[in-house]
């Protein structure tokens, strides 16, 4: 698993490839926790490059979304494939994450609030 | 058609490795892609639950034949079988799922029942436990 960031405004777009699973998710959660700490709030995630999440990566996520709603940020997704939306219809959290065709739309969606 | 089985050690990279091992056989077997991402995450789940829970994130002296998975591809079924000789820990309660307060964990056997038309968990020989695991094939799922 890669994972790179860019800034874009005040929007911290992390960039995630390769699988997110139990064995690699703590290092996005690490990479996450890092951003954090320097006070990113706005994320999006561009999971463009991931075919494959478990349970283990969609909790990575969800403590992301619930540390910067504390602050009032928020979490975006972009670019799911079809085996990680279908993961998060079935834990039912597509209903909790905004997700978004492209990072230009989830960019672009923190704009708009 | 596919009957075959696979031995782990209980280490998480393990499970990377019998999920790519699974993947392998169940495109050889034709299998279609709703079913080839239940076997998948069903089995990422399950194996993490043995590693992290049933031998508490460290592989014993076994030799590294931690853990049996067996897989069988019928016509119309998948039938998957997880056995370990780890600590037997009682089966937990799929959790609800509350969109107010996501929780960051819980979430595997809930998952595990969504993937397959059957789980099965039942003690081991002696010790440990065996995990058993039934989808029927090309079934049009919500």
């Amino acid at each position: 698993m890669d994972v790179s960031t860019e800034v874009e405004g005040d929007v911290t777009v992390v960039s995630v490839t390769g699988d997110v699973e139990a064995g690699s998710a703590p290092e996005l959660r690490d990479r996450l926790d890092a951003l954090l700490a320097d006070g990113a709030q706005r994320f999006v995630i561009d999971l463009g490059g991931v075919r494959f999440m478990d349970s283990a990566g969609i909790a990575t996520l969800v403590q992301l979304f619930k540390r910067v709603r504390i602050g009032h940020g928020d979490v975006r997704l972009c670019s799911l494939q079809p085996g990680v939306e279908k993961i998060f219809r079935l834990v039912r959290l597509h209903r909790v994450f905004d997700t978004h065709p492209d990072r230009a739309a989830a960019v672009a969606s923190f704009a708009a609030v | 058609m596919v009957d075959a089985s696979l031995t782990l050690a209980a280490s998480l990279a393990e499970v990377t490795r019998a999920r790519a091992w699974a993947l392998e056989q169940a495109r050889a077997a034709g299998l279609g892609e709703d079913d080839v991402f239940a076997l998948e995450l069903a089995l990422a789940e399950a194996l993490t639950n043995v590693v992290r829970h049933a031998y508490g994130g460290q592989a014993p002296d076994r030799g590294g034949e931690d853990i049996v998975l067996g897989l069988r591809v019928d016509a119309d079924e998948l039938r998957i079988t997880v056995t370990d000789w780890g600590h037997a820990a009682p089966p937990a309660q799929a959790p609800e799922i509350d969109l107010d307060e996501p929780r960051t964990g819980g979430y595997g056997l809930f998952l595990l029942e969504q993937l397959m038309d059957e789980v099965r968990v039942s003690p081991g020989d002696g010790e440990g436990t065996i995990l058993q695991m039934h989808r029927r094939l090309g079934v049009d799922r919500p």
